[in-house]
């Protein structure tokens, strides 16, 4: 598995599309996976995101390959949970309005209220607005969020300096804030 | 290029804060972006814990409701989960509106976040709403569920997955071919009205319980391609399945879903479909029958798929598009044509297009074979030989340019950047790539560098510049190997070395060479690279007078070299000729002859009597002949 995975890896970096969208169902599955696996074993237990994210390359790649690779491959982690969440979101709201998933009792997880759909669906939209203004400083903040990115491999993804990726998150940071009031 | 408040932004906080109120003042004569300035510039400062708690908070329900089913769909009631496919879920539901009650499938479709996305998603499905055949399931409906996430309803199939079918039900090889012509011509008619499927495999053709095949998904990959890129390559597609101009990114036609119905061929002859490596350049899959041969298939069954069949599947699954059945019509009559025992067309049509061009551009001087002077025989005989090489090398120097694509849209920029691209001749892609990766030295990531370079070698190889491309293909392994490059690579690697080692008479380098590549590649590995490295090891062995083993390497050659269903014969020529020229070369002028005349015998039978290759085989055997007869009636 991990051959392959760093061959995709590697036409995925040099543009291939069609090895991107290879790597997007590997992690997806992963994510799925891992996610899967966690519900009934202890879900009082909080996984974070961008733990999954990491478990999910982790699995994917095993160890010892290229910090490049790795990089590529958690910015792609870190979009496919970003994607991942939206889609959750929208299904969270629409069991507000009665129509969405059949309503499952799991302990801690019934905390959470369509609230925190609607406060992060509020944060998405933010995020969009950012990518309009600035593309590169919105793949910046969500490698940040999302996949749990140190700026180093913020920078390895999207060749840029770790100095451009630290002055990205300022301004996509200021810029959210602003835009949520948060 | 940054916008207006990004510029500003990132000028102010570069400044101490004390400076940062005069270089708005300065610079914003509008307040309000003033203000905004000034409060981002605050809000920077600032941990940002809140935004990211939003994110944790929600991952958390995510991972807690990972797995659940919703109840509805629409107006549809689910009823469970059919599969995971690759765009998301697949489950079964029904109509429940009072009146009657219908089962159906709904496939929701997850990753599609923006509203533009949706609405083109909406519009191409009533068009494929359209597509109306007894084999193909229908789309029935889409719309979008409460969550505001798209999905497609598709008639619900009650039967068996190919696979399942073929193992439960073990039809014979008639019906398996009767029901694979069925399904061509479904595909033709989906093009007829101008839609591919695009994600042709086994997995989405299933067989009802009365026997009848349907395909599933049609124009479903094509549908979910980005906005502006519905003829390309970035379509949901299965990579594993994905034929090799997807992988290229080329554009997509008639002749992917060629490829998609030849794996599907596969599957009803073999039983599975073998990977192609696309990593690794250019290569044909091997011959079904060999695949049924290799799953311990019967020898009855194995020898039933050889010829015709290989040659069919050969066809539609061949690396390029251009080679492949024009139509899936086509396909079916070739398939319609073996079933009532008419000659295929496929078997002809192989080397016919890949030479046609070629031998009509340029007449080889095969016609002077007539030539009643001896040694004006040899000489043209030799002089076309090497024409047919060269064709071949440019062939090969094509495909190589085309692979790099794969890695890295290599030539179209390499294209930008000469201002007569299209008529670029072999030698002069040849001097664009090196001096491309020599410019380019420190920007090229070291793994795809020694690809690169690996390409540059093998072409170099082709055009017999062998001095060169030893240098260049040393490097490349170098730098394979000091990448962790897969063991396939770095043996195609060896086994271009060993070839040009040979050809500058180092056998003892040779020898090396083909054993490292040999050791490196698997028993399963099926291409061209394994007969030239057996080729190669049999040559230096025979230099040096290990005649036994050498023996045993050149029929290894001959076998790996029959299991590539594409150049096999032309391969097993260049097995034979390479004995013949051994062997004349060690004095043995009958030797000589005998592996001519294979040679000659195995192309007329592959590309016919008046093919090119054929032709200048039998002028080298009467070339032969008349030497020896006239050694022989000399005193």
């Amino acid at each position: 598995m991990a051959d392959t995975a760093s061959d995709w890896i590697e036409r995925s970096r040099s543009g291939d599309a069609a090895a991107t969208v290879a790597l997007d169902e590997a992690l997806y599955a992963q994510l799925k996976g891992i996610a899967e696996g966690h519900v009934g074993r202890n879900p009082a237990h909080s996984l974070s995101a961008t733990a999954l994210v990491h478990e999910a390359v982790l699995r994917l790649l095993g160890s010892g390959r290229t910090p490049e690779s790795r990089a590529h491959l958690l910015a792609l982690g870190a979009l496919k949970m970003q994607a991942v969440l939206v889609d959750h979101a929208r299904r969270r709201q629409a069991d507000k309005r009665g129509g969405g998933l059949a309503a499952i009792t799991l302990g801690a997880a019934d905390d959470v209220s369509v609230g925190d759909a609607q406060a992060f669906l509020d944060l998405q939209v933010a995020i969009e607005a950012l990518e309009r203004e600035d593309e590169r400083a919105a793949r910046a903040v969500v490698h940040s969020y999302f996949g749990g990115m140190s700026a180093e491999e913020s920078a390895l993804a999207l060749q840029v300096s770790v100095a451009t990726v630290e002055r990205d998150l300022a301004f996509g940071r200021a810029f959210l804030r602003r835009r949520l009031g948060a | 290029m940054a916008g207006r408040l990004r510029q500003l932004f990132d000028a102010a906080a570069a400044l101490p804060a004390a400076q940062r109120g005069a270089f708005l003042d300065a610079s914003c004569p509008d307040a309000g972006e003033r203000a905004e300035l000034d409060a981002m510039l605050q809000l920077g400062e600032e941990p940002d814990d809140a935004l990211r708690g939003r994110v944790g908070r929600l991952a958390q329900d995510a991972v807690a409701r990972a797995g659940a089913l919703p109840e509805r769909v629409g107006p549809y009631r689910v009823l469970g989960q059919i599969g995971e496919g690759g765009m998301g879920a697949v489950l079964a539901a029904e109509r429940d509106d009072g009146a009657f009650r219908s089962r159906v499938a709904v496939k929701l479709i997850r990753g599609l976040a923006h509203a533009s996305a949706r609405a083109r998603l909406e519009r191409e499905r009533r068009l494929l709403a359209t597509l109306e055949h007894p084999h193909i399931a229908r789309l029935l409906d889409g719309g979008t569920t409460a969550g505001g996430e798209p999905y497609l309803v598709m008639e619900y199939i009650d039967g068996q997955m190919l696979d399942q079918w073929c193992a439960a039900r073990r039809p014979g090889l008639r019906a398996r071919l009767a029901l694979f012509e069925t399904l061509c011509r479904a595909v033709h008619y989906a093009h007829q009205r101008l839609v591919l499927h695009c994600d042709l495999k086994p997995g989405n053709v299933m067989v009802r319980a009365d026997g009848r095949p349907v395909l599933l998904d049609f124009g479903v990959a094509r549908l979910l391609a980005p906005e502006g890129d519905a003829t390309r390559h970035s379509l949901a597609v299965t990579p594993a399945y994905a034929s090799p101009e997807q992988w290229r990114a080329g554009p997509l036609t008639v002749a992917t879903d060629v490829h998609g119905l030849g794996l599907v061929l596969y599957e009803l002859l073999a039983g599975a479909v073998p990977e192609r490596d696309v990593a690794a350049g250019p290569s044909d899959l091997p011959a079904p029958s060999r695949v049924l041969a290799r799953r311990g298939g019967a020898r009855a069954e194995v020898a039933a798929l050889r010829g015709d069949l290989d040659a069919i599947a050969g066809r539609a699954t061949a690396w390029d598009p251009a080679q492949r059945y024009a139509s899936a019509l086509e396909l079916a009559a070739d398939v319609a044509a073996h079933l009532a025992s008419r000659p295929v067309t496929a078997a002809r049509a192989r080397w016919y297009t890949l030479l046609g061009k070629f031998v009509r551009r340029h007449r080889v001087p095969v016609a002077v074979a007539g030539a009643s002077a001896l040694a004006l025989m040899v000489l043209v005989s030799w002089l076309a030989y090497e024409r047919a090489r060269a064709l071949r090398a440019e062939s090969i120097a094509r495909a190589e340019v085309a692979s790099l694509v794969a890695s890295s849209r290599y030539l179209e920029r390499l294209m930008s950047e000469s201002p007569d691209a299209a008529n670029l001749r072999m030698g002069e892609i040849i001097a664009a790539v090196r001096a491309d990766l020599e410019h380019r030295r420190d920007v090229y990531d070291p793994a795809l560098r020694a690809r690169l370079t690996f390409r540059l070698g093998v072409i170099l190889a082709a055009s017999h510049r062998h001095a060169e491309a030893l240098v260049v293909l040393r490097e490349a392994r170098q730098g394979l190997v000091a990448t962790g490059g897969a063991p396939l690579l770095v043996a195609n690697v060896d086994a271009a070395l060993a070839r040009s080692l040979n050809a500058l008479g180092d056998g003892a380098g040779a020898e090396r060479a083909a054993r490292a590549a040999l050791a490196r590649f698997s028993s399963a590995s099926a291409f061209a690279e394994v007969g030239t490295a057996h080729l190669e090891l049999a040559t230096a062995l025979t230099r040096r007078g290990a005649a036994a083993e050498a023996e045993q390497e050149f029929s290894r050659a001959l076998d790996a070299v029959g299991a590539a269903p594409i150049y096999r014969a032309e391969q097993t020529a260049d097995v034979y000729m390479r004995r013949a020229e051994l062997a004349q070369a060690a004095g043995d002028r009958l030797g000589a002859l005998r592996f001519s005349e294979q040679a000659w015998s195995v192309l007329r039978a592959a590309l016919g009597e008046d093919h090119p290759r054929t032709l200048t085989a039998q002028a080298r055997c009467r070339a032969l002949a008349a030497g020896i007869g006239a050694a022989v009636a000399a005193p």
